[in-house]
């Protein structure tokens, strides 16, 4: 849930800046054809939807791992998964910040997705209605100039599915409606045969092409990211462009007189469903009327695409495309894999932890003195701690596993990768850093040869148990366990590997 | 008015018919009788549809002798108020754009279709 919201404002961000490059290309746009118009704002709706593009190892160019500059505005810091989050204790001061930010992007993430279902609710609903309103007062025209126009409007157009027509004397001009039975209804009046096939014509191309679903889809994505005034100018680019390229799509093989013709029986469909408002105040045509003039304008100045238009086209397709995937990696789109950080480093921003800081092979003085493992670690928690069960693993200084005589036993068979110690004559407090002089002794009679070669120990606790009863058992033990033991580790890694860092929870 | 048009089904609406059709209020024997030899509905039927509407307000019960029928609207209120929700449901702008319509005519005055005619003369001469 987290990163689904802050996904989404990445997306919002890539596909408006698309939708800004469009709107620049203008003037060079304009010479394109209008289906080319009408379908290049699908590569922005995709931009919107879809988290497409190469994935990024490491960080997009501005940002951080669920962050980008949108978050960071919207005040929610990042959240890295790590093994063993923890959930922090409201009271530190440190872990406020944490809990505050991790709630806050839930609370995010939930309202947007709340409010984006409500609105696609809403949208079906009223949708229903419209539909169930349109049906109720529709007659079906089973027989007369309609069906036998329709029918041989369809054969020309090579359609076969089966489509009702009906009239209707409330709508105020012919509509297609129905995504799963698509019917034609038409205001009840007299209509000529030219009429019937412009009408059919431009309303079976919108069919054909599925411009309903295209509708639709512009709709899912405006409930999506209702919050980006953008989508909406977008919603009416594309509305817009819908009609002037099916307009296209008819005239495409018409002579003069036919534009002609078609543009007449548009403006007698606007005439049949005037209102006779006189009390507007508009100086000029409205949307609808000036969409209809445009419309107007393009039919008489319809032309045939030039070949430098097309190769122009093609190639401005395949600029932007490749501006759709930069625009995606330079806000951060692409659903990221967990990072390829060290495997067991439970890194919670400020949580309890335990701290190894750092352990060292030491030797005690004196003839008799033998090799020990020194640690220090810090109790970054809020209680005692009096107890500790570890795991430690020995490495030579090319990074091989190492078998021990761990506990001294003098015995070949008791030589193991791993040794889990436990310690309890120790009781750390809170906050304290505990480098006591000792540690593990090992070797004590000298005869492990091993142990010599010993460059790296490395120590992942496995249980920790703190004075008032409280226990942590670390989940990831057995995953250290698997990472590490009996395996040639990288030397860098052995190098880097303290401060290790453990998130605990009791 | 209170009368919400929309909730009169097609049903109630026959009897709203019988009701304007007559010159003032009817009685409830005469609603029965129109329907019953119009329409072949059943008496209880009848019954039923006219204490509906007097139940939602569309027509006031009037006790002289027997009861008798006013409508509360008037056939073109009627109307005219189906017509504008209609039109509210259809074209009243979230689902609009849902609809693949030939024109989005919605809006249009006689003063605008009289512009769009005279740039479509423009546009023809131009092009001749």
């Amino acid at each position: 849930m987290n990163n689904l919201f802050t996904l989404c404002l990445s997306l919002s961000l890539s596909g408006t800046l698309l939708a800004f490059a469009l709107v620049l290309l203008r003037p060079i746009l304009r010479q394109f054809s209008k289906r080319w118009n009408y379908y290049i704002w699908l590569l922005v709706l995709m931009r919107m939807l879809l988290p497409f593009g190469p994935q990024i190892k490491g960080e997009p160019i501005l940002q951080s791992v669920g962050q980008n500059p949108l978050t960071e505005a919207a005040g929610l810091s990042p959240l890295k998964y790590g093994n063993g989050f923890s959930i922090s204790d409201p009271g530190g001061p440190m872990s406020a910040v944490s809990l505050s930010s991790m709630l806050e992007s839930h609370i995010f993430s939930a309202a947007w997705l709340a409010f984006a279902l409500l609105l696609l609710l809403r949208k079906l609903y009223l949708y229903g209605q419209a539909a169930s309103a349109i049906r109720s007062q529709s007659k079906e025209a089973a027989e007369g100039p309609l069906p036998t126009v329709l029918q041989k409007v369809k054969a020309a157009m090579g359609i076969k599915r089966s489509i009702t027509v009906c009239t209707n004397s409330f709508i105020k001009a012919p509509l297609l409606t129905g995504l799963v039975r698509p019917t034609m209804v038409l205001p009840a009046q007299v209509y000529s045969n030219t009429e019937l096939e412009y009408i059919f014509m431009h309303e079976l191309t919108h069919y054909r092409r599925g411009d309903l679903f295209y509708k639709w889809l512009v709709e899912i994505t405006l409930c999506l990211h209702w919050f980006n005034p953008m989508v909406y100018w977008i919603r009416k680019q594309v509305s817009r462009h819908c009609e002037l390229s099916c307009d296209e799509a008819v005239i495409s093989r018409f002579d003069s007189d036919r534009r002609k013709s078609y543009g007449n029986v548009l403006l007698d469909a606007a005439g049949s469903g005037i209102e006779n408002k006189r009390d507007r105040l508009a100086l000029s045509l409205n949307e609808d009327g000036k969409l209809l003039a445009e419309r107007l304008r393009a039919i008489s100045h319809y032309k045939q695409a030039s070949k430098s238009v097309r190769f122009l086209t093609l190639t401005l397709t395949v600029v932007l495309l490749c501006a759709a995937i930069a625009a995606g990696m330079a806000t951060g789109c692409s659903l990221k894999e967990d990072g390829q950080s060290a495997p067991m480093q439970s890194a919670a921003p400020a949580a309890e932890t335990m701290v190894l800081e750092r352990v060292t092979m030491e030797r005690y003085e004196g003839e008799d003195g033998h090799p020990y493992v020194h640690d220090v670690r810090t109790n970054n928690t809020k209680k005692t701690i009096i107890r500790v069960q570890c795991g430690m693993l020995a490495f030579d200084k090319e990074g091989n596993p190492l078998k021990i005589d761990w506990r001294s036993t003098d015995s070949q068979s008791d030589k193991t990768y791993l040794c889990l110690s436990e310690d309890t004559l120790i009781e750390i407090l809170p906050g304290e850093t505990f480098d006591e002089f000792g540690g593990w002794s090992l070797n004590i009679f000298g005869t492990d040869a091993n142990v010599a070669k010993i460059a790296y120990v490395l120590y992942c606790d496995k249980e920790i148990e703190c004075k008032d009863g409280s226990l942590w058992k670390n989940p990831d033990f057995e995953n250290w366990r698997t990472s590490y033991e009996g395996k040639k580790i990288n030397v860098k890694l052995l190098e880097n590997y303290y401060p290790y860092v453990q998130a605990v929870a009791f | 008015m209170n009368l919400k048009v929309n909730k009169i089904s097609d049903a109630e609406a026959e009897i709203m018919r019988v009701v304007w059709e007559h010159p003032g209020p009817v009685t409830y024997s005469y609603i029965r009788t129109v329907l019953t030899q119009q329409k072949n509905w059943e008496s209880p039927t009848v019954n039923t549809l006219v204490k509906r509407l007097v139940k939602k307000g569309a027509l006031i019960q009037e006790k002289r002798e027997v009861y008798y029928y006013t409508a509360v609207i008037s056939e073109e209120e009627f109307t005219k108020a189906k017509t504008e929700s209609f039109l509210q449901k259809v074209y009243g702008g979230s689902v609009k754009g849902l609809m693949s319509a030939l024109i989005t005519s919605g809006n249009l005055t006689s003063e605008d279709l009289a512009e769009l005619h005279a740039l479509w003369e423009e546009e023809g001469k131009n092009h001749e």
